[in-house]
């Protein structure tokens, strides 16, 4: 314990504690119903931002550490959700259940990431951004069309809950409570999941690859000349991120219980993930834990709040556009976005070094 | 076969006529400043909507008279371009200039933050209580634009190939537009200024060039182009959309960067080709595809010819 | 006679109009320290960036060793460029034949629970063959033609389904109504698209991966790779990483070098999780689908001692770093290189600080120190003494020599004569991009050709 807590910081031993245990002693959800006299859940929403945040360190691996812009991580995410669609839905004869459709999801992630990225990631950045953009598009359309596969516009569905051994689900759902020995399930698949992925991510980063992302950023041309190859680098980097995605993709599909439809996974999508990640900190991984959390937060929380409070302000049931919450939140990410910028482009919890690169920039540009 | 493949290749020069218009905008801006001005489709959706607000405000219909529908396309045209060009200067100003010095990344992200801004905007537009926007019900659904030019085959009713009004004015204005955009690039004062901010910003300023007053111009040029392009595109297609700058905006970018991006004839050949490609697809493989086959086109290109058509490889100096 | 460590043939670089290297021959012998003089202008730096990749050569050649460093044409290649050609040819087949429409001939007609992957692959070989098929779909038998849109007839049984087939066969081989003649039509039509799609990918990625070959076929990095290392005139350090950081970017090379030759640890640690995942995936899925009672009584703890075992082996990546690098123990090795390197440098005293924080002449030192690491056979220094004080300037003198003396061949671009003369065994003049002089220092300095340019034309020295 004593070693743990040295080796990984008090606060992220801690967190993961409370997250272990916060299932089975919702003290949050107690006090505010006491207070709102509503439920919250909030255990249903943290198994979103841990699938988010599985999503937000993906992009991150690509856009924070190897400096790639990417505008389409929806695409992969999709892609993950989709072939977990088909390899578990009961229509299909495949049905390998989530654990198997864990392990192919990812692999079919780093596939799409490796197909697209071998011939366009030797472009110059800001073409990688129109590809990247137009993959995401083009995926999102070719899921609708193939409608034969995926259902179209309706999706597959259902995908079923991950099985379970005996002695886990009786441990998970004390009361025989199936539904809650699902979301106990997933809550802690994601839980582990979500921490294995930050360990190996953190290692990573202090890797000779990690070394090389750094450089890259830096200088290309430089590490180029020490022996460092850009193209190959990046496309592990894109290939890793993208089967990453995938792999949350499974767990979305897994938790919803559907693949939802593939429009879920647009333009949109892919800019609400950099937007957590600009918030948070780009190539932090804290950063972007916290920026899944805050956008999360804001959309399932605040938004609804502030919902109710426009309309008891306007007197009703007004169904104008301006009235209910959710048609302003591009208002707020966009503004969130140009802020930031402007403000503290590092984000509210930057890496260390990533904070020096920028203000080293603004230094040598002024 | 022959009527169809004609048909097609008016429509495909119709819409890439309106790419290449939009993809100026983008291609101006990156020249200069290199980086991609996210939010320039969504000033080329809100310049629409300025049309569409002062098409109901002046009541226009298809019915109303010759002398009226002159005027009033006159009017849209040159308020749609002005707001175009305006609130594209704006967006400088405000957002972009003081993160020049920036990092490459701040400048795209907040573009991609105005983008979204803006989209969002044209979303509660779209809620206005005026009866061309539907009374304000449905926000977010397609407005109609009215059909303002005669419905007529100037090719005569009988031919099998449709050539209307609205074709030629969009072939024609756009032809004028660009012709003027070349000339005032080429030989005017401003122009060869533009061209050498491009080359060099820092031995351009040295060289006693104002690069902010160069960069102001650039957008303000960029915008109205947009914003021109829109009225022209509202006319052709009769729908106005708070999402149509996204869309036109992705396949107006790729134009840039398939024609090779920075380069204006680029610009122009890469808006035609994709407008070209995209009719004879909708024709032969079906609308359904046509991002996947735009999409597959651009990578191709880049693959061959990674800074696209007309595009030089940038040297970097050791 | 052995060629010479590095042999520049005729090299001519040219940007649009102007030519900044012409026809240029350079000879340095294994062992040397060599040195490029020239006033500014003369196209020295061009000549290193031509040398190391950089820029391409618009005529020439640069041989290491004598090998062109310009990766050579081989038969794999051209094998590699046929499997890109084939990948492409393949999604360009499949989606000539409308993979919406296979996956509906092939995986819904049957019904998922008694699916037979033989009945599938032969329905998916007729399917691509545009033949017409028994259809089961509905749980009724009918005959369609290839792409579902024509029904010869509605039949009850899959016998008379045969019988229906049999005689569609014989129809399309032998068309009499117009119907049969559409269809037959039809399916021509589609093995031509078919094929003329596949064999347009083929030719797409073919030439695709012979485009982007050869515009990498002499990059920094290969150039790199091959035992070239160098510094920049305008030093060009990763400025916010740590001193010792930079030099350990620069034994990537070494570490991956390394991680192939096979370390049985990597491997493992890398295979385990997926093994023992694939394993607990196929054990719940053959447990769940061979005996769904069975589930509940198998003994789950073989489960939980898999998902332990995997646990296990997080605790073992997390301790041994096994993502790092090889191992720990090379990573070590790295460092214990780049301390040495660093010491014998001089910046020894540095280590923890940020490049950018090194003072200018440090700066160069740790630029030199970061080109060693990569090992290399031939380092090219660009204008080194640049910027540099007297006192330093002499050190700097003593520590090319040492570089020369571990074994390695040196080739610079210096304007302090001092430095050139002082060190150097042969000298080459560059003026204007051409090659005016070559010789030793004492030839060069006596050189009428030499003294004229220097004296003449530019009078700065």
């Amino acid at each position: 314990m004593a070693a743990l807590l040295k080796k990984f910081g008090r606060l992220p031993v801690l967190a993961l504690l409370a997250l272990a245990i916060y299932p089975f002693a919702p003290v949050l959800d107690w006090g505010l119903e006491a207070a709102t006299g509503q439920a919250l859940h909030i255990d249903r929403q943290l198994v979103n931002i841990f699938i988010f945040s599985l999503l937000a360190l993906a992009l991150n691996l690509q856009v924070g550490q190897a400096g790639l812009l990417q505008l389409g991580i929806a695409a992969f995410f999709a892609i993950g959700a989709f072939t977990t669609g088909v390899l578990t839905v009961e229509k299909y004869p495949f049905q390998i259940g989530f654990w198997g459709a864990m392990l192919v999801a990812p692999l079919a992630g780093a596939l799409g990431g490796f197909l697209l990225g071998a011939p366009t990631l030797r472009l110059r950045g800001d073409y990688l951004a129109i590809v990247t953009l137009g993959f995401g598009e083009v995926m999102r359309i070719v899921l609708l069309n193939l409608e034969n596969i995926t259902d179209g516009p309706r999706g597959l569905n259902p995908v079923p809950a991950p099985w379970l051994p005996t002695v886990v689900r009786e441990l998970l759902s004390p009361g025989g409570d199936a539904s809650i020995g699902v979301l106990r399930a997933m809550y802690f698949l994601a839980l582990i999941v979500l921490a294995a992925t930050v360990v190996c991510l953190n290692l990573l980063e202090k890797s000779r690859i990690g070394r090389a992302f750094v450089a890259l950023r830096e200088d290309e041309l430089a590490a180029s000349c020490m022996g460092i190859e850009p193209a190959r680098i990046k496309l592990a980097a894109f290939t890793g991120g993208a089967a990453l995605a995938g792999l949350a993709g499974c767990f979305y599909a897994t938790n919803l219980t559907t693949t939802a439809e593939p429009n879920t996974y647009d333009f949109n999508y892919s800019i609400m993930v950099l937007c957590c990640l600009i918030i948070g900190g780009l190539g932090s991984l804290r950063g972007a834990l916290l920026g899944a959390g805050l956008l999360l937060g804001f959309d399932n929380v605040v938004s609804p709040l502030l919902t109710r409070l426009l309309q008891t302000a306007l007197g009703g049931e007004s169904t104008h556009v301006m009235a209910s919450f959710s048609n302003w939140r591009w208002i707020v990410f966009g503004t969130a976005l140009v802020v930031m910028m402007r403000l503290r482009p590092e984000g509210l919890w930057p890496s260390s070094r990533v904070a020096e690169e920028l203000h080293e920039a603004q230094e040598d540009a002024a | 076969m022959l009527d169809t493949v004609l048909q097609q290749l008016l429509i495909g020069l119709t819409n890439g006529m309106v790419f290449a218009l939009v993809a100026l905008g983008y291609t101006m801006v990156y020249g200069i400043l290199e980086f991609i001005n996210f939010a320039h489709g969504d000033v080329f959706m809100l310049s629409a909507f300025v049309s569409l607000t002062l098409v109901g405000a002046l009541g226009l219909t298809e019915h109303s008279s010759a002398g009226a529908l002159a005027g009033g396309l006159v009017l849209c045209i040159v308020a749609s371009s002005l707001f175009g060009g305006l609130l594209n200067l704006a967006i400088d100003r405000v957002v972009y200039k003081p993160l020049r010095k920036a990092p490459k990344l701040a400048p795209l992200v907040s573009a991609i933050g105005v983008s979204f801004i803006l989209q969002n905007v044209g979303l509660f537009w779209g809620g206005m209580s005026m009866a061309i926007f539907g009374g304000g019900g449905q926000a977010a659904a397609p407005k109609a634009f009215p059909n303002l030019l005669p419905a007529i085959n100037l090719l005569g009713a009988n031919s099998k190939v449709t050539l209307q009004p609205k074709d030629v004015l969009v072939i024609g204005a756009s032809l004028v537009v660009m012709s003027a955009l070349y000339g005032v690039v080429r030989y005017t004062k401003l122009g060869k200024a533009m061209r050498a901010t491009a080359q060099d910003p820092s031995a351009a300023r040295l060289m006693g060039i104002d690069v902010d007053q160069v960069v102001a111009a650039t957008f303000l040029i960029g915008g109205a182009l947009g914003g021109f392009a829109s009225v022209i595109y509202s006319l052709y297609i009769n729908t106005v959309h708070y999402q149509m700058g996204y869309q036109n905006g992705l396949y107006a970018f790729t134009a840039a960067v398939v024609g090779g991006i920075g380069n204006i004839p680029g610009a122009v050949l890469g808006g035609l080709l994709l407008g070209l490609v995209r009719a004879f697809s909708d024709q032969f493989i079906g609308a359904q595809w046509q991002p996947a086959v735009l999409f597959g086109i651009l990578i191709v290109i880049l693959v061959f010819r990674p800074a696209g058509l007309l595009g030089s490889t940038a040297r970097e100096k050791v | 006679m052995r060629a010479p460590l590095l042999q520049v043939d005729k090299l001519t670089l040219r940007f649009g109009g102007l030519t900044a290297v012409s026809e240029v021959d350079l000879r340095v012998e294994e062992g040397q320290i060599a040195a490029v003089i020239g006033p500014n202008g003369a196209g020295k730096t061009s000549l290193f960036n031509a040398i190391t990749g950089i820029y391409e050569p618009t005529a020439g050649a640069v041989r290491l060793d004598g090998h062109d460093l310009q990766e050579p044409m081989q038969p794999r290649l051209l094998l590699r460029w046929l499997l890109v050609g084939l990948g492409v040819g393949l999604i360009g087949l499949l989606t000539a034949a409308n993979v919406d429409a296979l996956w509906a001939a092939v995986v819904k007609a049957q019904d998922p629970n008694e699916f037979s992957t033989a009945r599938a692959l032969h329905d998916a070989g007729a399917f691509m063959a545009a033949q017409p098929r028994v259809d089961l779909r509905m749980a009724k038998y009918f005959v369609t033609s290839f792409d579902g849109q024509t029904t010869f007839a509605v039949v009850k049984t899959p016998e008379l389904a045969a019988t229906a087939l049999a005689d569609a066969q014989k129809r399309l081989e032998n068309p009499q109504s117009d119907d049969d003649k559409a269809t037959a039509t039809r399916t021509v039509t589609a093995l031509r698209v078919r094929g003329g799609a596949f064999l347009a990918g083929l030719l797409l990625g073919f030439l695709a991966a012979r485009a982007v070959w050869q515009r990498t076929r002499r990059t920094p990095t290969s150039v790199a790779l091959r035992g070239v290392a160098r510094t920049f005139q305008n030093i060009r350090l990763f400025h916010n990483m740590t001193v010792v950081e930079n030099v350990l970017v620069a034994s990537d090379r070494h570490l991956r070098a390394q991680a192939k030759l096979g370390d049985p640890g990597r491997l493992t640690a890398l295979l385990a999780p997926m093994g023992l995942l694939a394993l607990v995936a196929t054990l719940a899925l053959v447990v769940r689908k061979a005996a769904p009672d069975a589930a509940e009584v198998l003994p789950d703890g073989v489960l939980a001692a898999l998902l332990l075992g995997l646990l296990a082996w997080l605790v073992v990546i997390v301790r041994r770093g096994a993502f790092s690098t090889a191992s720990l123990d090379q990573e070590r090795a790295a460092r214990h290189e780049a301390m040495e390197l660093l010491k014998f440098v001089g910046l020894e005293h540095r280590l923890r600080d940020l490049a950018r924080n090194l003072p200018y002449g440090e700066q160069r030192r740790l630029e030199i120190a970061r080109a060693l690491a990569t090992r290399p056979r031939l380092l090219l220094l660009d204008e080194p003494a640049a910027g540099m004080n007297p006192s330093e300037t002499v050190s700097l003198m003593h520590l090319i020599r040492a570089i020369r003396d571990r074994g390695m061949t040196v080739l610079l671009i210096e304007h302090h004569m001092r430095v050139v003369m002082g060190i150097s065994d042969r000298i080459t003049v560059l003026v204007h991009g051409k090659r005016i002089a070559e010789g030793t220092p004492d030839e060069i300095r006596q050189n009428p050709a030499v003294i004229e340019a220097y004296l003449g034309a530019d009078g700065e020295h």
